[in-house]
Parts: C-alpha cells; sequence; structure tokens
C-alpha cells in the first residue's frame, strides 16, 4: 500500500458492489414499475401506456384481495409459529456446552441443503392420499382416510418447515450474545424460570426475535413452490398468482402490479415492525 | 457450642472423571466475612456456585440456620450474588436493576422506594438511578451489582471475584468499601478470589484451597504464622521452600552442605518453610549465622533490598533486607554473606506435607 488516498481505496472495494446492484437490482424494478402503468391488450399483449388501471383491478377485485389476506395471514401465522417452536430449540443450542452441540447445529443447518419443491414433494408423499398418514390412519381402522394434502395446513407446514432453520440460526446468535450470568443474576435474586424469560431473556433477545421474524415473514410472503405444491388448485397465494399471470396469461402489466402490491406490502409490515421494536426496545 | 449460621459438610462436585471439589467442609458464623482463596482451578468458585445453587453439589450438604438446601433452586435461596463480569441487565436503568429482587419479591411499592433510595445511598450512586449501566464506569457497574444484591437483604452475601475487573489502583478502595458495607449490615458473606491481598484485606477468616480440597482455614495471622503444610506456605506470603534431611539439629542438603535449624525436630526427609522477609544477613563467622551463602543477585525495590542467595549446594534462596533510608545494598553479586533466622520463623514439614513438631532439647 503506496500513498494512494484513503477514499480512492475504499471507493475502488466499494464500486463494484455498488455497480452490481444497480444494475441487477434497481434497473430491473424501475422496468418493473414501468411495466406495470402499461395496458395489456388480448391481441397485442403489452401496450405503451401511463394507466393506474392494473392495481385499480387488483384492488377491487375481492378474489384479488383474498389472495393478498390469505398470503399475509399465512405468512404471518408461519412466522407466529416459527417464533413458537424455533426458540426453545435456539435457546437450548445456545446455551448447551455439550460436544453435541455442532452436531444439533448441523441437523438444523441440513434442511437448507435441499430446496424447497423437493420438500415439498417429499410432504405429498406423507400427507397426500395414499400417503404415510393415510395409510397409517387405513391400517389403524379399516375405511378411515386422512386427507391433509391440498388444505392451508399443507402449505403452512411446509412453509414453516422450510422456514424453521433461519429463525433458530438467527435466534441462536442472539441468544448466545446475552450473557449467560445476567440471568443466573436473576435466578438469584429470585425470578423463577418464566419470569426470567419475561423480564431478562424475551428483552434482551428482541432484536434477534424481530430479525428473525423479518426474515422468515418476508420468505413466507414470497413462498412459490410450497403453496402450488402442496395448497392445490383453489388455493391461491400471491407469488404463484403472479407467475401464472405472467407465464400463462401472458399480461405482464398485471404481473407487474401484483408484483409491487406484494413488495410494498411486504416492506410495509417489516419497517412497521422494525420501527415498533426500535421503540419498545429504546423504551424497555 | 451453637450451630453454625452456613455450614458446608463434606461437599463434593466430580464432572465425568474429574473432581472439581472434594469433601469441603466449612463453618461460617452469622456475620462473618470468609474468603475462599487459591490458584485457578483449585475448585472455589465451583463451591460458591454450589452454594449458590447454580450447580448441584454431587455429595455433601449446605446447611443455612440448620435448613438443608439441596435441591432448592437459586430463586429460593435468598442469597445475592455479585459476578465478576456484574452481570447487570443491560435493558434496565440502574433504579430497575436494584429494585429487580424486590419487584420478584412483591413488596408494597412504598417499602419499594425506601428501600432503593436506601440501598443507592449506601453504595452513593442515588445521582446515578436514572442511567444503563453501560453509561457508568466500571467501578460504578459494581456498586449496582452490589446494591442489587444488598437490596434484597440476602441471607448470605456471595462475592465472585468481585474486584478482578476493576482497575489495579481502584481495588483497594472498592475492597474496603464492600468490607464496610458488610460489616455496617452485619452481613453473612462468602468470597472467592484467587488474590492473596485482596484476600488478606477483606477476609475475617480465609480458606485456602488447591486441587479440589481445602488446605487451611484460619485467620491472616494463623495462615502466615503456621501454615498447615508447603502450598499454604508458599501460596499466602512466598516461602522459600528447601528440601533436605534432618540430621541432629541441622537440615543437610542434597546437594552437599548443611543448614544450621534453629530448633530440634524428628530426623528424616523434610521441608523449610522460611520467608524471605524473616531471613536476615549476618556476617558469616557470626555465631548467629545458619549457613553461608553466595550473593548472585541483589535488587533493590524500595521497601525492601531482594537478594537471590545460593546455598552450598547451590539451592536458591529469596531474603528480604528492609531498606531504612541509610544505606540501599549491602552486598553486591559475587559477596560471601551468612544468613540467620529466629526459631519463630521456622517451620518444617514431613514428606507427607504435615508440620513437624518441635522437639525440646535433651537437657545435657
Amino acid at each position: 500500500m503506496s500513498a494512494r488516498p484513503r477514499g480512492l481505496t475504499a471507493g475502488l472495494l466499494v464500486g463494484p458492489a455498488t455497480l452490481l446492484v444497480m444494475g441487477a437490482l434497481v434497473a430491473p424494478l424501475l422496468l418493473l414499475a414501468r411495466t406495470s402503468l402499461n395496458r395489456y391488450d388480448r391481441t397485442q399483449f403489452m401496450v405503451e401506456a401511463l394507466t393506474p388501471e392494473n392495481y385499480a383491478r387488483f384492488l377491487v377485485d375481492p378474489f384479488y384481495t383474498g389472495v393478498l389476506w390469505t398470503t399475509l395471514w399465512i405468512a404471518l401465522l408461519t412466522t407466529a409459529l416459527c417464533l413458537l417452536f424455533g426458540f426453545p430449540i435456539a435457546y437450548r443450542l445456545a446455551r448447551s456446552q455439550s460436544r453435541w452441540k455442532s452436531a444439533g447445529v448441523l441437523l438444523v443447518i441440513l434442511p437448507l441443503f435441499i430446496g424447497s419443491t423437493v420438500r415439498a414433494l417429499g410432504w405429498m408423499g406423507v400427507l397426500g392420499r395414499g400417503g404415510l398418514l393415510d395409510s397409517a390412519a387405513a391400517a389403524l381402522s379399516p375405511g378411515s382416510s386422512v386427507a391433509l394434502l391440498y388444505t392451508p395446513f399443507a402449505v403452512v407446514l411446509g412453509i414453516l418447515s422450510i422456514n424453521l432453520p433461519y429463525m433458530v440460526l438467527t435466534l441462536q446468535s442472539v441468544i448466545e450474545g446475552i450473557d449467560a450470568r445476567v440471568e443466573e443474576a436473576a435466578d438469584s435474586l429470585g425470578a423463577d424460570g418464566p419470569r426470567r424469560f419475561l423480564h431478562v431473556v424475551l428483552p434482551l433477545a428482541l432484536p434477534g426475535i424481530a430479525t428473525g421474524a423479518v426474515l422468515v415473514f418476508i420468505l413466507a410472503m414470497n413462498a412459490y413452490a410450497t403453496p402450488l405444491l402442496l395448497g392445490g388448485a383453489r388455493f391461491q397465494m400471491m407469488a404463484p398468482m403472479l407467475f401464472r399471470e405472467y407465464a400463462v396469461n401472458n399480461n405482464w402489466p398485471f404481473a407487474a402490479a401484483i408484483a409491487f402490491i406484494l413488495m410494498i406490502t411486504t416492506l410495509t409490515l417489516t419497517a412497521a415492525s422494525s420501527a415498533f421494536v426500535q421503540r419498545r426496545y429504546k423504551a424497555a | 457450642m451453637s450451630e453454625p449460621y452456613l455450614r458446608i459438610a463434606g461437599l463434593t462436585k466430580r464432572f465425568g472423571a474429574t473432581t472439581a471439589v472434594r469433601g469441603v467442609d466449612l463453618d461460617v458464623r452469622q456475620g462473618e466475612m470468609v474468603v475462599l482463596l487459591g490458584p485457578s482451578g483449585c475448585g472455589k468458585t465451583t463451591t460458591l456456585r454450589m452454594v449458590a445453587g447454580f450447580i448441584e453439589a454431587s455429595e455433601g450438604r449446605i446447611l443455612l440456620e440448620g435448613r438443608d438446601y439441596a435441591g432448592l433452586p437459586p430463586h429460593r435461596r435468598e442469597m445475592g450474588m455479585v459476578f465478576q463480569s456484574y452481570a447487570l441487565f443491560p435493558h434496565m436503568t440502574v433504579a430497575a436493576n436494584v429494585i429487580f429482587g424486590l419487584r420478584m419479591r412483591r413488596l408494597p411499592r412504598a417499602e419499594t422506594e425506601a428501600r432503593l433510595a436506601e440501598t443507592l445511598e449506601m453504595v452513593k450512586l442515588t445521582a446515578m438511578a436514572d442511567r444503563y449501566p453501560r453509561q457508568l464506569s466500571g467501578g460504578q457497574q459494581q456498586r449496582v451489582a452490589l446494591a442489587r444484591a444488598l437490596a434484597i437483604r440476602p441471607k448470605v452475601l456471595l462475592l465472585d471475584e468481585p474486584l478482578s475487573n476493576l482497575d489495579a489502583n481502584l481495588r483497594q478502595q472498592v475492597a474496603r468499601e464492600i468490607r464496610g458495607l458488610q460489616r455496617a449490615a452485619g452481613l453473612t458473606a462468602l468470597m472467592v478470589t484467587h488474590d492473596q491481598d485482596e484476600a488478606m484485606t477483606m477476609a475475617d477468616r480465609l480458606v485456602v484451597m488447591n486441587e479440589g480440597t481445602v488446605q487451611q482455614v484460619g485467620t491472616q495471622e494463623e495462615l502466615y504464622e503456621r501454615p498447615a503444610n508447603p502450598f499454604v506456605a508458599r501460596f499466602i506470603g512466598h516461602s522459600n521452600l528447601i528440601a533436605g534431611t534432618v540430621a541432629g539439629d541441622a537440615l543437610a542438603l542434597p546437594g552437599g552442605g548443611a543448614l544450621r535449624l534453629a530448633g530440634h525436630y524428628a530426623p528424616g526427609t523434610a521441608t523449610l518453610a522460611i520467608r524471605p522477609e524473616r531471613v536476615r544477613l549476618a556476617p558469616p563467622e557470626a555465631a548467629e549465622a545458619r549457613a553461608t551463602v553466595l550473593v548472585e543477585d541483589a535488587t533493590y525495590v524500595g521497601a525492601h533490598v531482594e537478594y537471590l542467595l545460593a546455598l552450598p549446594d547451590g539451592t536458591r534462596l529469596i531474603l528480604h533486607d528492609p531498606t531504612d533510608g541509610g544505606g540501599g545494598r549491602r552486598h553486591a553479586a559475587g559477596d560471601r554473606a551468612g544468613i540467620a533466622w529466629d526459631l519463630a520463623s521456622e517451620r518444617l514439614f514431613d514428606s507427607a506435607g504435615a508440620p513437624l513438631a518441635l522437639r525440646t532439647p535433651i537437657a545435657a
């Protein structure tokens, strides 16, 4: 390193990443925004225009808003379940001093090696007609059947199984950052388990909970393969619907509008929850 | 004699194949400050954590006011703990930290407020009540940790290396503050430290531990003047330990030569323990001289001159010669000198580490 100015070095290091972000993220988004304002025509497909009609069509049609609501509640429910199931696992892993700890972490990471489509197919084998659960039920009490595939339950289960590792890993690193002595201090001062959790662990883990929740919420909002394969034909979520408008109906302007509505909803909720957590964290 | 306030009996902790604490017995009177002292890994912290209830004992009992505390979780023990890292609640103000234990006890609001004011006054932190721990200095955080433990009016105050995260120049002052508060409140306290000076300053009685076992229990004077074994002799005040064989009134050195002893002991293998400040220089030909030594090094360190001496067989011995303002070193490297000491300063241990008794000389 000779007498090169610091600013120049920093610029050279940040430059490629900045160009990549501009080229691969900002430009397509601008293009998408422009597309969403075009008009669709059955014969000509996309016609240059500047119209809000694609957004209006989505917002006044109860079918589309219904899909948005379904997506929202599935995402919120899976996020809540991820927290509920993920926290105890993350806490155990974070506080473990056993030599099996790294094996436990590996076990959490392992499912991430398998794509969501493959795992959805696996769930179909478990939940479907003639699948694992169905045949087990039939064997136990002949004549009965369990058909869980193509239900919201199957979708929630599928998304939960995909998102849980992200939540566990995020929470684990945050809980490891909380001094175990702080919990012992609370213990010696008279706080039993539930009160230690409420007054000490929970407030200190809150930033991590927010990060993990935002992460899995965004993943759930944008889930594609899981709702498509486990939800069945009548179950609609935003990402599969977007793809159908784009690829099957060739309605690029409307697909672009759906993409923006999905993105804005996700961003708004994420920003709102972060602001809430930050306020709470400062006040606490 | 009445039952002690806190009794630890046969306390043992095994982690797998290793035994961290082995049969610790200790009685603590009410209002007494007992300090567990020892090198790292000696089991002192494990012992304290068993008393606090964070670690379950493998064997033995902990009795407080005659009641067996086995199986009682920490939050039901009424023991105030001060941690080495302070372990303050980072998301709570000083005031919220201090009243945490009172909130857990659902104390009435008025009493909580009164105790908060009183406790903050005690540790001189009233002005800091609304600060967060991260806005305080190390010494202030330490006092919050102490206040938080004192606020619950604990049956026993437990201190785990409370001074080791403080600057050296703060330690003495904080040590005296803690001691003052403990005395004023008449609190029974159990403290752990690896620092001998800290232990000497703060304790009513000390417990020296090594390799999981108690080496000696006693006051500062007892440990210093009458160490129970070579380990205590070396750990408290850094004694010279010289191995040899007692024959007549001399200690024969393994490499040849001998030291004249002040007392008479049973013959056999023995270790002489003698403190650097209890050995004095004497002319080699003087009647009191117990050996002639070679001066290898002499360093002026202020309160005394530290001499590194070689005994006839080459064994090293350290001698502290107090300075009196008149002169510095009386000998330089290469000089020959005599050394002397009194009977009261001499302590011999047998090969098993037990003190050798003095034998009254047979009347001639």
